[in-house]
C-alpha cells in the first residue's frame, strides 16, 4: 500500500489510534458513537495482529522497522514484532475489545474513553518497541494516561492516589534509565562486565516498582483498590505485564546482588499472600493476589539465567494471568454494582442460588490457584522446579509462598460459595448476566487455547 | 538583490526600516488595525522565505553554526510574525498597536543580528538594545504596581549585568587586544595575561548566565515574570532566552577552540550553576500558587538542565542536543504564553491563580485546551513528547562523559518537577470537563487555533519521527 510494507502500515495504524481519541471531543461524536468507532478500530487492529501473527508462526520471520538511526544514542530506534510481542499484543487488544464490548457502553464519560484509548495505543507501542530507548519512552508514557485516569476517576482521595502512583513509578524508574544508559554505553566494551551487572541491577529496580515487589509496593493498594474494578482489571492484566516484556528485552546478564534479589522477590510472594489472607475484602484480596502472582513470575524471570526455556513459560503464565484476573475483576465489578458490598463474609450459598455465577467464579479461582491441566499450572510448576534446581532453600520458600496463596483462595471458596445462614448480600445478587458470562467464556477459550498450544509455543525456535 | 538582502545583517536592517516607515505613516494617517498588521507582517514573511532559500543556496558550504543560527532566525521571525498577526486580540485596546508592533519587529531584528555577531562589544550593545524594547513591553500596563516594580527590577538587573559584561570585556581586551571572535586564531597570549583572560571570560559567562536566570543569580526572574503582561510574555521570556542561550554557547565554543586553559574554570562555574539551578528551581516551584511564578521557577530549572551540558566536552552531538533542547524549550514556553495571552479574558491581568487559569481555559475552545495540554506535557518533559527524548539525550551525554552525579541530580530534580507540572495539567483537564464544545468560532480564533494545534502536534509526532526535530541526530 503506497510503497509501505505491512508492518509500516501497522505502525501507522497504531499512530492513528493515538490521535483518534481527539475526535471524541467533538459534540457530534457522542459517547455511543465513539464506542462504535473504537470497537471498529480495535477489531481491525485485532485482526491485523492475528494476520501478522500467522506470518510469524508459519514463516517464522520477525518484523522490524527502524524509524530513526540516532547518532547521539549510537543506536537504532526501532519497532519490532516477534512471538513475544505478538502474544502481549493479542492480550492487550483482546482485553480492550472485551471491555468495550461488555462494560464501557454504560459509561457516558467521554474523557474516560479518551484516556483508555490513549492507554491502548501506548500499550501497543510498548509491546512493539525494539530497543531500550523506545521501550523506556513508552514505559514512562504509560504513566500519563493512567495517572489521568486515577486523578479523575478513582474513589477516595483521588489526587493523592494519582500523585502517589506517579511519584513512586517516576522516581524509581530513574534507576532504570541510568541502567539503560550504562547498558548502551558499555555494551561490548571489554572489561566492563561488572558495570553491566550493575546496569541490570538498576534496571531491575525499575521492574520491582512496576511489578510491584515487596519494599516498593506502597502505591499498589491505593491505586488498584480505588479504581473502578474493570479498570483495575486492565492494570492487573496488562500493565503489570510490562515487567515481563522489559525483563526479556533488557536483561541478559545476572544482576548484582542476585541472591538478595531472589530472596526479596520470594519474601514479596509470602508477604503479599499474608496480606491477602488477613483481609476480608474481596477486591483487596484480588489486588494482593495479583501482586503475589506477578512476583512468582518475576522470580521465574530471575531463573531465566539457569533455564532459558522458562522464558516462554512465563509469558504464557502472564497471559493466562491477564485473562483470568481481568475476568475476576469483572466479577468484582458485577458484585459491586449489585450489592455495593465487598466483604466476603456477607456472601454465601452461591452454588445453590446462582450456578452459572459459581461456575465462572470457581473456574477463575481454580485456574489462578494453579489447578492442573491449565497452562497456568504448567508454568507455575516449571518455575518451581527450576527454582528447586537452583537452590533447595529458595524452592522450599517458593513452595510455601504458593501454598499460602492457596489459603486465601480456599477462604474465598469457603465464605462465598458454600452454604451459610444469615447472608445479606447474596440475596441482592442476580444470576450472571449474559454479557459477563460471554466475556468470561471468551477469556476461558483463550486459556484453553493457550493450554493446548502450550508446548508448541514453548519449543518454538 | 535578493542574495544581498538575504545577508543576515542586511535583512534585519531592511525589516527595521520598513517597519519604521509603517510606524511613521501609521502615526500620521491613523491607519486602521488591519493595515498596520498587514504592512508589518508582509516583510517578516519575506524575511522568512529569504532565510529558507538562503539555507538551500548555501547548502554546499555547509557550516554547523551558520545552519543553527539560520534556523533560529527563522524561528524568531515566525514567532514574531505570529505575535504581530494576533496582537490585536491580545491587547485590551488597539490604541498602541502601531508602536508595539514596531517594537516587536525591532527586537526581532536585533535578536537576529545578535545571532550572527562575532564581536563581543557589538553583542553587548545588542543585548542592551533588545532589553530596551523589553522595558517598554513589561511596563505597558504601568498602572499596576507590580508591573512598575518588575520593570524597575529588570532595568536594574540589566544594568548590573551590563557592568559585569563591560568589566569582562575590559579584562578580555586587555589580554587579547581584539574585540572580534574572528581574530582569535591570530592571538598568542603571554602567560602573564592568562589570569586576566580567565577573569574576563568568567565575568562575561556570569553576565550571560545572569541574563538566562540561572540560580543563584535567579532572584529577579520570578518578579519579572510576575509583572510582565501576558501579550509580551512569549517574546520577553522565550525568545530572549533563545538568543542569549545561543550566544552563550557560541562564545564558549570560540573560547574552547582558542583559549583552552579557560575552559576548566568555566566548567566549574557551570557545574555549580547547573546543580544550584536544578535544585533551587524545582524545589521553589513546588510552593508556588500562581501560574507565572511556577513557569518562572521551572525556567530556572530548565536553564540548569541546559547548563549541565556545558560541563562536558563540547562535541558535535553536544552542540546538537544543546540547540535542540534550547529551541524546543523556547518554543514550548513561547506557545504556552501565546495561548494564555489569547485565552485570558482580562488582558491587564497580572496574577493568574490555578483556579483562574482553569476558569479562563474553560471559556475558550476545546482545541486550544488540547494543544495547551500537549504543550504542557512537552514543557514538563513527559513522554510521548519531543522534550522527553531530548532530556534523555542530555542525561545520556552526562552518563557517557562520567558525570553520573550531575545526571543523578538532574533525574531527581525532574521528579520534583512532576508535581508542579501535574498541578498545571490537572487545571487543564478540569477545564476540558467544563468547556462547551463548539465549531462555530470567529475566523481569527480558528486561525490561532490552527497555528497552535500544528505546533502542539509537532511536539507529539516528533517523538516518532525524530528527523523533524531541528539539529537532532
Amino acid at each position: 500500500m503506497w510503497g509501505l510494507n505491512m508492518f509500516e502500515v501497522y505502525i501507522l495504524f497504531n499512530i492513528l489510534g493515538l490521535l483518534l481519541p481527539l475526535i471524541s471531543l467533538s459534540r457530534l461524536v457522542t459517547s455511543k458513537s465513539f464506542l462504535k468507532i473504537f470497537l471498529l478500530y480495535s477489531f481491525v487492529f485485532f485482526l491485523y495482529t492475528i494476520f501478522l501473527g500467522i506470518k510469524i508462526f508459519i514463516n517464522g520471520f520477525n518484523f522490524k522497522l527502524i524509524y530513526f538511526s540516532s547518532q547521539i544514542f549510537q543506536a537504532d530506534l526501532m519497532f519490532k514484532m516477534d512471538l513475544v510481542s505478538f502474544l502481549f499484543l493479542m492480550l492487550n487488544s483482546l482485553i480492550f475489545l472485551l471491555i468495550y464490548l461488555f462494560k464501557v457502553y454504560t459509561i457516558q464519560e467521554k474523557l474516560l474513553h479518551v484516556f483508555l484509548m490513549f492507554l491502548f495505543s501506548i500499550n501497543n507501542f510498548y509491546f512493539l518497541s525494539g530497543d531500550p530507548i523506545t521501550l523506556f519512552l513508552f514505559w514512562e508514557a504509560m504513566l500519563v494516561p493512567t495517572t489521568l485516569i486515577l486523578w479523575n476517576f478513582s474513589s477516595g482521595n483521588s489526587k493523592r492516589n494519582a500523585l502517589e502512583y506517579i511519584l513512586y513509578n517516576f522516581t524509581l524508574s530513574v534507576f532504570m534509565l541510568l541502567g539503560i544508559f550504562f547498558l548502551l554505553n558499555f555494551k561490548g566494551v571489554p572489561g566492563k562486565h561488572s558495570i553491566l551487572n550493575l546496569a541490570t541491577f538498576l534496571i531491575f529496580i525499575g521492574i520491582m516498582v512496576k511489578a510491584p515487589v515487596f519494599p516498593f509496593h506502597g502505591w499498589l493498594e491505593n491505586t488498584y483498590y480505588n479504581l473502578p474494578s474493570f479498570i483495575t482489571g486492565i492494570f492487573s492484566a496488562i500493565l503489570s505485564k510490562y515487567v515481563i516484556y522489559a525483563f526479556i528485552s533488557l536483561i541478559n546478564l545476572t544482576p548484582y546482588f542476585y541472591d538478595i534479589l531472589v530472596i526479596t522477590v520470594l519474601l514479596s510472594v509470602i508477604v503479599s499472600s499474608f496480606i491477602a489472607i488477613s483481609s476480608d475484602d474481596f477486591k483487596k484480596i484480588l489486588v494482593y493476589m495479583s501482586m503475589s502472582h506477578i512476583n512468582v513470575m518475576v522470580l521465574g524471570l530471575l531463573m531465566i539465567f539457569h533455564s532459558p526455556q522458562v522464558k516462554y513459560a512465563i509469558i504464557i503464565m502472564g497471559i493466562v494471568h491477564g485473562l483470568i484476573s481481568y475476568s475476576l475483576f469483572l466479577l468484582v465489578q458485577y458484585f459491586q454494582e449489585l450489592t455495593n458490598d465487598l466483604n466476603i463474609k456477607n456472601y454465601g450459598n452461591l452454588t445453590v442460588n446462582y450456578p452459572i455465577l459459581t461456575l465462572t467464579f470457581s473456574f477463575c479461582l481454580l485456574t489462578m490457584a494453579g489447578f492442573p491441566i491449565t497452562a497456568y499450572f504448567f508454568s507455575e510448576f516449571y518455575i518451581l522446579s527450576t527454582t528447586l534446581k537452583y537452590s533447595l532453600l529458595f524452592g522450599i520458600l517458593l513452595a510455601i509462598g504458593i501454598s499460602l496463596n492457596l489459603i486465601y483462595k480456599a477462604k474465598i471458596f469457603y465464605y462465598m460459595i458454600f452454604k451459610k445462614y444469615n447472608v445479606y448480600s447474596s440475596l441482592k445478587l442476580n444470576e450472571l448476566s449474559i454479557n459477563y458470562f460471554l466475556t468470561s467464556l471468551l477469556l476461558f477459550i483463550g486459556v484453553v487455547l493457550l493450554t493446548i498450544f502450550y508446548h508448541n509455543i514453548l519449543h518454538i525456535k | 538583490m535578493f542574495i544581498t538582502l538575504s545577508d543576515p545583517i542586511q535583512l534585519p536592517i531592511f525589516l527595521i526600516s520598513i517597519s519604521f516607515i509603517v510606524f511613521i505613516l501609521a502615526s500620521i494617517y491613523n491607519f486602521s488595525v488591519r493595515y498596520i498588521v498587514t504592512l508589518n507582517s508582509i516583510p517578516l514573511l519575506i524575511a522568512i522565505i529569504l532565510l529558507i532559500s538562503n539555507i538551500y543556496i548555501k547548502q554546499t558550504s555547509y557550516n554547523e553554526i551558520f545552519f543553527v543560527s539560520s534556523i533560529l532566525s527563522i524561528v524568531i521571525y515566525s514567532c514574531v510574525l505570529c505575535t504581530i498577526v494576533f496582537l490585536p486580540f491580545q491587547l485590551k485596546t488597539t490604541k498602541h498597536l502601531n508602536e508595539l508592533s514596531f517594537l516587536f519587529v525591532l527586537s526581532a531584528a536585533l535578536m537576529n543580528i545578535l545571532l550572527y555577531s562575532s564581536n563581543y562589544v557589538y553583542a553587548y550593545l545588542l543585548i542592551e538594545a533588545i532589553a530596551f524594547s523589553f522595558y517598554i513591553f513589561i511596563s505597558y500596563y504601568s498602572r499596576t504596581l507590580t508591573a512598575v516594580e518588575s520593570t524597575i527590577k529588570y532595568y536594574f538587573v540589566g544594568n548590573f549585568v551590563a557592568i559585569i559584561f563591560l568589566l569582562g570585556i575590559f579584562f578580555f581586551y586587555r589580554s587579547t587586544l581584539t574585540i572580534s571572535f574572528d581574530k582569535f586564531y591570530l592571538i598568542q597570549i603571554a602567560s602573564e595575561n592568562h589570569l586576566f583572560l580567565t577573569i574576563g571570560c568568567i565575568l562575561i559567562l556570569t553576565a550571560l548566565s545572569f541574563k538566562l536566570g540561572a540560580a543563584p543569580l535567579h532572584f529577579w526572574v520570578p518578579e519579572v515574570y510576575q509583572g510582565t503582561p501576558f501579550y509580551a510574555m512569549p517574546i520577553v521570556v522565550a525568545l530572549g532566552k533563545l538568543t542569549i542561550g545561543y550566544f552563550l554557547f557560541y562564545f564558549l565554543s570560540e573560547i574552547n577552540k582558542y583559549f583552552n586553559f579557560v575552559i576548566n574554570y568555566a566548567k566549574i562555574l557551570f557545574y555549580f550553576l547547573a546543580i544550584s539551578s536544578m535544585i533551587i528551581g524545582n524545589l521553589l516551584a513546588i510552593k508556588q500558587k500562581e501560574v507565572k511564578r511556577v513557569l518562572a521557577y521551572s525556567s530556572i530549572a530548565n536553564v540548569g538542565y541546559l547548563l549541565s551540558l556545558l560541563t562536558i566536552e563540547p562535541s558535535d552531538y553536544v552542540i546538537s542536543v544543546y540547540f535542540s533542547y534550547l529551541l524546543i524549550y523556547s518554543l514550548s514556553v513561547f506557545f504556552f504564553f501565546f495561548v494564555l495571552s489569547f485565552v485570558v479574558k482580562d488582558k491587564r491581568k497580572i496574577y493568574l491563580t490555578f483556579e483562574d487559569f482553569s476558569y479562563n481555559l474553560a471559556n475558550s475552545n476545546i482545541f486550544l485546551i488540547i494543544s495547551l495540554f500537549l504543550i504542557l506535557l512537552n514543557l514538563a518533559g513527559f513522554p510521548p513528547t519531543v522534550a522527553f527524548l531530548l532530556k534523555l539525550s542530555i542525561i545520556y551525554h552526562l552518563v557517557s562523559h562520567n558525570q553520573v552525579l550531575l545526571a543523578l541530580i538532574f533525574l531527581l530534580s525532574t521528579i520534583l518537577s512532576v508535581y508542579y507540572y501535574w498541578v498545571l495539567i490537572s487545571c487543564v483537564i478540569k477545564s476540558i470537563k467544563r468547556v462547551s464544545v463548539t465549531f462555530y468560532l470567529p475566523i481569527q480564533e480558528i486561525l490561532f487555533t490552527l497555528v497552535v494545534l500544528f505546533v502542539s502536534f509537532y511536539f507529539l509526532i516528533g517523538i516518532l519521527i525524530p528527523n523533524v526535530i531541528p539539529f537532532f541526530k
